[in-house]
Order: C-alpha cells, then sequence, then structure tokens
C-alpha cells in the first residue's frame, strides 16, 4: 500500500518524534519493517497436531498403534511448521510517525493499521502457546468497537512491553485518548520518563483465598450438589442413558465457574504504572491488561454470602469503551477477585482517588417498600458525599454500587402505577454498559426526585472541577 | 407532597397533538383490521352469532381503550431545558423523568417514519455513553425536532466533557 494514502493526523509535522524514547533504537525499523520473533512459527504448531489428530481419530480409534499416532503428529508437525515459517516471513511491522502497521499474508495481504490518535488500548498478553516459548503477544485495540484491533504475534516478553510503551507514549502525544490522572498524581514526572518507571504494587491475590472464595460460591455449590445426585441417581438406577444429559449442565457448569475463577484469575497481581492500573492474571495464559485510572466509571464491591465470614470482598469496574459485562481477554470487569476488606478499600482507592466505597453515609428506604422487597428493603440505601454516588443492595450478595460524580452520564426517576399508590420511585445513575448499575429502587418519591436533582448538581460540579483535565479528550468518538 | 413529575423550570414544553392522531392510526388500524378480519372469516366458517358479536365486541372496546390511551400518551411527554440539563418526561402507567447534562450527550438522532412525516412531526433521541438514558421524544413538530436537535449538537460540543 502506499505510503501517500497514509492517513496522517498532521501532515505538517509526519515523522515528528513527539515520545522522546526510544526514537533512535526504532529509526530502522520504521524504515523497512521488522519481522516478529522466529519463534512465533512454533508458536501455534500445536494446533495442527491437534487438528491432525481429530482430522484422522477414525483410524486411530480403529487401530491405535505408535507408528500411526507419530505419523500423524509428524504430519501436523510439519504442516504446522511450514505454515508458520511462510506466516513469519511474510509479516512485517512498521511503527512510522503516525501508526503502527502490520502487513502479512502470503497470497493475500493484509495490511492492518493502528493510527495512533485511534489508539484506545494496548496491552500485553500470553496465550499459552507463547508463555512456553517464553514469547507474548501485543494487542493493540483502536477506537469503533468490535474487531478493530490489531494484533503482533509474537515478541520477546521484553519486546512487547517496550512497544507498549512506546505505542502508549505515542497515542498520548496525539492527545486523543483519555488521559489517565497521572499528570494529576505526579505532576513532577515528566512524561516520556514515565515509560521506564517502576511500577508500584497495590495487590496481589492470595491463591488460597481464590480456591476458597470459589469452592465457597453459592453456584458452584449448586453445581456440584447437582453432579452429585446425578450420579447418585444414576448409580441407583443403572440407567446410564440419563448421564450425558442430566450430567452436563451441572458439570459443565462447574467447569465454567472453575476456569472462570481460578484459572483465569489465577495469581492476579495489580500495579499501578504511569498509564494506569496494570493487571496481570491467568494460570495457563497469562493476560496482561491495562485499566486506564481516568476512564474508570464505576466500581462495584461484592459480598457473597458465603464470604461474610472472612469479610472478603469482590471488585468490579466499568471503563469507558468496553463494553459488556462478561470478562473477555480485552476488557476487564474484575478488578479483585477476592480480597480482605482494606485491600479492597486500598484498590478502589487506586482506581477512584478519595472514594471509600463503603463509608459514604447512606440512608435506608421507607419501611413501605417492603412491599416489593420483603427481605431485601432492610438493605437497600443510596447515598453520596462530595465525590461519588453510591447504592447500596442484595441480601444474600451484599452490593456496593459506586459512580463518581464527574463520571454521571444521566440521571432518571420512574414510577410504575403500584408505586404511585404507595408513593414511592425508582432512581436510576446511568453509567456505560459495565457491571456497575447505581439504581435504587422503591425509594420515597419526593426524596427520590430531592436525590437526583441533588445528583445532576454534584455531577455539574464536578464536570466543571474536572475540566482543565478533561477538555478535549472525548474518548468514544 | 410535591409532585415528582414536576417541571424542573416553569412548565414542560409539551408535544404535538399529532402524536395522538398518529399514535390512534398506528395502534387502531391494525386492531380494527384483524378483529374485522376474524369476525368475518368466523361467520363464514363457524357461524355462530355470538362468537362473531363477542369479537366484534372485544375489537370496539380494544379501540375505545386506544383512543383514550393516545391521548393520555401524548399529554404525558414533556421536555424542558435549563442552563446545563435536558430533561423528558413521559409515560402514562409508567411514568419516567430523564435529565441528561448537555456535556454528555454523544450525539442525538432524528427521526419520523412515513406517517410521522404525513403529519409533521419526528421523534428525538438522546444518547448519552450510557444505554440507560434512553431519552427519547416523539412528536415533536419537523422544525422543534431540527430546531433542538442542533441546538443540542452545539452544547454538546461546547460543554463536552470526557469520559
Amino acid at each position: 500500500m502506499a505510503p501517500a494514502s497514509d492517513p496522517a493526523p498532521d501532515p505538517s509535522t509526519p515523522d515528528l518524534d513527539v515520545s522522546g524514547v526510544d526514537a533512535e533504537a526504532l529509526e530502522p525499523a520504521e524504515v523497512r519493517g521488522s519481522r516478529t520473533h522466529p519463534a512465533s512459527a512454533f508458536v501455534r504448531v500445536w494446533l495442527f497436531v491437534l487438528a491432525a489428530g481429530v482430522g484422522s481419530v477414525q483410524q486411530l480409534a480403529e487401530e491405535l498403534d505408535v507408528r500411526r499416532a507419530a505419523i500423524v503428529i509428524g504430519l501436523g508437525l510439519v504442516v504446522g511448521g511450514v505454515y508458520g515459517v511462510v506466516r513469519w516471513l511474510t509479516t512485517r511491522y512498521v511503527i512510522d510517525g503516525h501508526e503502527l502497521r502490520v502487513d502479512s499474508g502470503l497470497l493475500t495481504r493484509t495490511s492492518r493499521r493502528a493510527p495512533y490518535e485511534r489508539i484506545q488500548s494496548v496491552d500485553v498478553a500470553q496465550p499459552l502457546g507463547a508463555r512456553i516459548l517464553g514469547l507474548a503477544e501485543l494487542r493493540v485495540e483502536l477506537a469503533g468497537g468490535d474487531g478493530s484491533r490489531v494484533a503482533l504475534q509474537y515478541l520477546t516478553k521484553a519486546d512487547a512491553h517496550r512497544l507498549r510503551g512506546v505505542l502508549v507514549e505515542r497515542a498520548h502525544a496525539v492527545g486523543l485518548p483519555a488521559p489517565t490522572d497521572d499528570a494529576a498524581d505526579d505532576p513532577a514526572a515528566p512524561r516520556a520518563a514515565a515509560v521506564d518507571q517502576p511500577e508500584r504494587l497495590v495487590a496481589q491475590v492470595d491463591p488460597g483465598h481464590l480456591v476458597v472464595g470459589t469452592l465457597l460460591s453459592m453456584d458452584l455449590i449448586v453445581g456440584a450438589i447437582g453432579t452429585l445426585v446425578v450420579l447418585a441417581v444414576v448409580g441407583v438406577t443403572g440407567s446410564f442413558f440419563l448421564v450425558v444429559p442430566l450430567l452436563l449442565p451441572f458439570a459443565g457448569n462447574v467447569f465454567r465457574i472453575v476456569a472462570g475463577r481460578v484459572v483465569a484469575q489465577w495469581g492476579s497481581r495489580l500495579t499501578r504504572g504511569p498509564r494506569g492500573l496494570r493487571i496481570e492474571r491467568g494460570l495457563l495464559g497469562r493476560v496482561s491488561q491495562t485499566v486506564p485510572v481516568g476512564r474508570v466509571q464505576g466500581v462495584a464491591v461484592e459480598q457473597p454470602i458465603l464470604w461474610r465470614r472472612w469479610g472478603w470482598r469482590r471488585l468490579l469496574v466499568d471503563v469507558a469503551g468496553s463494553a459488556g459485562e462478561k470478562d473477555s481477554d480485552e476488557n476487564p470487569s474484575t478488578l479483585l477477585p477476592i480480597g480482605s476488606p482494606e485491600l479492597a478499600r486500598t484498590v478502589v482507592r487506586e482506581v477512584l482517588p478519595g472514594v471509600d466505597a463503603e463509608s459514604i453515609p447512606v440512608e435506608p428506604l421507607p419501611r413501605r417498600s417492603r412491599w416489593f422487597a420483603p427481605i431485601g428493603w432492610r438493605r437497600r440505601a443510596v447515598g453520596a458525599d462530595e465525590r461519588a454516588f453510591v447504592t447500596a443492595t442484595g441480601w444474600v450478595t451484599h452490593r456496593i454500587d459506586v459512580v463518581p460524580h464527574a463520571k454521571t452520564q444521566s440521571v432518571s426517576v420512574s414510577q410504575g402505577p403500584l408505586q404511585r399508590r404507595l408513593g414511592l420511585a425508582d432512581v436510576d445513575v446511568h453509567t456505560p454498559d459495565g457491571p456497575v448499575h447505581a439504581r435504587v429502587h422503591n425509594m420515597d418519591a419526593g426524596r427520590a426526585r430531592q436525590v437526583a436533582i441533588r445528583q445532576l448538581d454534584a455531577a455539574r460540579a464536578a464536570r466543571l472541577s474536572d475540566d482543565g483535565s478533561a477538555a478535549g479528550h472525548r474518548v468514544l468518538g | 407532597m410535591s409532585d415528582v413529575f414536576a417541571p424542573p423550570v416553569e412548565h414542560w414544553n409539551r408535544v404535538s397533538p399529532a402524536l395522538c392522531t398518529v399514535q390512534r392510526i398506528v395502534t387502531i388500524v391494525p386492531v380494527v383490521a384483524l378483529g374485522a378480519g376474524a369476525a368475518v372469516l368466523l361467520q363464514l366458517l363457524v357461524g355462530w352469532w355470538w362468537l362473531t358479536a363477542l369479537v366484534v365486541v372485544v375489537t370496539l372496546g380494544l379501540v375505545g381503550w386506544l383512543w383514550a390511551w393516545a391521548a393520555r400518551h401524548q399529554a404525558s411527554w414533556g421536555y424542558a431545558e435549563n442552563e446545563d440539563d435536558l430533561y423528558v418526561t413521559g409515560g402514562v402507567a409508567w411514568r419516567r423523568l430523564v435529565a441528561v447534562p448537555y456535556g454528555r450527550m454523544q450525539f442525538v438522532d432524528v427521526t419520523a417514519g412515513p406517517i410521522d412525516r404525513a403529519f409533521g412531526i419526528a421523534k428525538v433521541t438522546l444518547h448519552t455513553a450510557s444505554s440507560g438514558t434512553a431519552a427519547t421524544i416523539p412528536g415533536l413538530p419537523a422544525d422543534e425536532a431540527n430546531r433542538l436537535r442542533n441546538r443540542m449538537t452545539e452544547l454538546g460540543e461546547a460543554r463536552g466533557a470526557g469520559l
């Protein structure tokens, strides 16, 4: 593709090096394009071996001997290796004045480009195959929803982190992505030097807590009991044809829970870097994500019933630009899988400076709201301090949702026919889609209106005082 | 008790009465068509006069209810602007009041179906970064819808705050 067609963000200074870091080191690469690490060719070989095995499963099942198995595995290795080498030979990446470009493909050439001004986040991930070879993948998320990702497969871990630093630095220099509040935190530190600053450890999740906490989850216990009951029924009646349809939902659920909460969250480590809070986690593949602190829209503190004895909490987070409730590689919705109250407080302070979620004063709901929530109404409450709006809900899993005033999108009051009869109303403080929902049902109607109006005032004041750092940074374009 | 849905400024701007007519057309026409079709079919195929009569009575009852509902629905909508926020209220049984700060607006949609256009009205929807906002004002006169859209866009740009 001709360089002339590049969407230059600022034609007058096309090659202005604004980062001040590593420019010299990268200069040659900027001219001719660099290759990824040679070992990249072999990261996915196991997929081909697997495919060869699946493809010849019938033959293998008929007669399984060492020779046949060796042929299948060898075939997989050769095809996978050749494919990998060709792919590696044809892949080059370029980092120039305005974009990261990855060109790949032998017959069909693909050119994926990440202009700096569209970069939303840069993550380093280590899928299992890459991890074994000591490699890492660099993932660049762009503004513009699903599928707008450029991945660089694979680099050494150190290179990946260095490159990540450079890209983040340049994206910031172009100025569009939201500022993390580092500037506010540490005005003395020059931006360029920030990349190399050591990261400060904020939290390290105790593996023992993680395992015990997962075992003490209601859904896991239900799944395990279901599995045992099914096994008992099958054992007693001897009707083995029931095994698959009955066992699958329970056992599958147990598997999903263990995979999602133990394997994926294993060794969670939160560090505070210059660009926000870094989360590293995962037992098999390590995933590293950055939560840009300035883009945190809200936090939820959860306390499941079986954890209450130890006071453990789980933290969920809403980050602008990553919609969806589920944890995926690029969307960290679990901030802290499990931790003590003190740890939870520390982490909340880290993402929402000056907010202590659990000590914000709240007011209870009127007694007549019990008609809608006979048990839960005692637990429900709403409150605010000078920084954030909070709601408390849930009598099985205690939950506190926190939205900083500055991040309030809009506020609504609503009332159904039965609520009108009882003089009750709902208040909802809207946040971008994510796990945090700051809404309170069945408040006293007059009070609901006061709370909503007060929230609008608080949000306005917070926006105004925030303006200095936020002006000109509109994300989600 | 003060009214929960009272206007935050002096009064609500009400929407066009044409919304009532449009609502009546889009709800009553299908109901009448369905009811009449069912009545004719039943009379021809089954031939029990009381069953046909029942269908006709139910249809007429529904038409009457929709007729009355459309008027209340139209009357329920209101919007108001103050210096910093746009307020929208609406709903007959389930009422809602939503306040959207100008600085939070991401974009504004104006939509008008064929029947809306025939009566010169349009629907304005305000979007923030949250899908919960759902601030929709139906039945605005087309000129007013455009004015509102332009004003919102302008204010949104002027007050735009980062996420």
